[in-house]
């Protein structure tokens, strides 16, 4: 994992607490949107579009369940639909800026958490394509020595 | 549906052909024979990273044996290069006093062959 590296205090710290409230406030982002609508979002975009919103509940709690079983696929998996979910939730925002500009910190705000979601993508997806090769090396090499 | 409504339907789009492209992405690390749990999958990554080295050691070591025996063999075939073009040079020189003995018209015998230098001996 990206973060296997890292001393005990900060693999506890960042890779589990700040992990799982991260992905725990992506399914708050969902939850929220469905239950409680925002209504700067439903007067742009009309009538509730509820599928980011599911994105984000399925991609939070998928997120914090294999931070916390260690189950990293989940996780990447999570990682990777979560910036489009929360990116998707920022647009409207954007969008109605120039009404009130009080609302260019959410936007902002939630633009960072689709950023930095899509830097834990990318650091997964570069784990799986490094553990991916480095696997199907090995099993060529054994191949070509069970040959010989 | 609004403009913004189609703009966020097709960045939510977005998001599930991520998810789509990160599943294809966990079956093919699946089949790759990585491990499921964090941990162990980072104890791999790590085995697997010194055995590619070791093998890149083991690999140069070769490579640079192969090299020093090519360049003895260079050095072998270059002599026996220089040793034949010589012995080439010396026969051309008695050919041409042979030739220049013919044609003079002189009688038999024909010129002895000169001595060779100590080099092309």
């Amino acid at each position: 994992m990206p973060d296997s590296r890292l001393p005990r205090w900060a693999r506890i710290s960042k890779a589990t607490a700040l992990l799982v409230s991260g992905y725990g406030m992506a399914f708050l982002v969902g939850y929220g949107d469905l239950t409680a609508p925002s209504p700067v979002i439903q007067q742009t975009v009309g009538p509730a579009t509820p599928s980011a919103a599911y994105l984000a509940i399925v991609g939070g709690v998928l997120g914090a369940v294999g931070v916390l079983l260690h189950r990293w696929r989940w996780e990447w998996l999570a990682a990777s639909v979560l910036p489009f979910a929360l990116l998707a939730r920022a647009l409207p925002v954007w969008m109605t800026i120039d009404e009130a500009a009080s609302r260019l910190a959410p936007a902002a705000g939630m633009t960072m958490a689709a950023g930095l979601m899509l830097l834990r993508a990318v650091d997964l997806w570069l784990f799986a394509c490094k553990t991916g090769h480095l696997a199907a090396r090995r099993r060529r090499r054994e191949a070509h020595q069970g040959d010989s | 549906m609004t403009a913004t409504a189609g703009l966020m339907e097709w960045v939510t789009g977005l998001g599930g052909l991520a998810g789509l492209a990160a599943l294809v992405g966990i079956i093919w690390n699946v089949r790759h024979g990585v491990k499921a749990d964090a941990r162990q999958a980072s104890a791999q990554e790590a085995s697997n990273k010194r055995d590619t080295i070791a093998d890149r050691d083991a690999q140069i070591d070769q490579l640079q044996e192969d090299v020093s025996g090519l360049r003895s063999e260079v050095s072998r075939l270059t002599t026996l290069v220089r040793e034949q073009a010589a012995d080439i040079d010396y026969e051309h020189a008695y050919n041409r006093a042979l030739v220049d003995h013919i044609y003079r018209g002189s009688p038999p015998p024909p010129p002895p062959r000169p001595p060779r230098s100590a080099r092309t001996a």
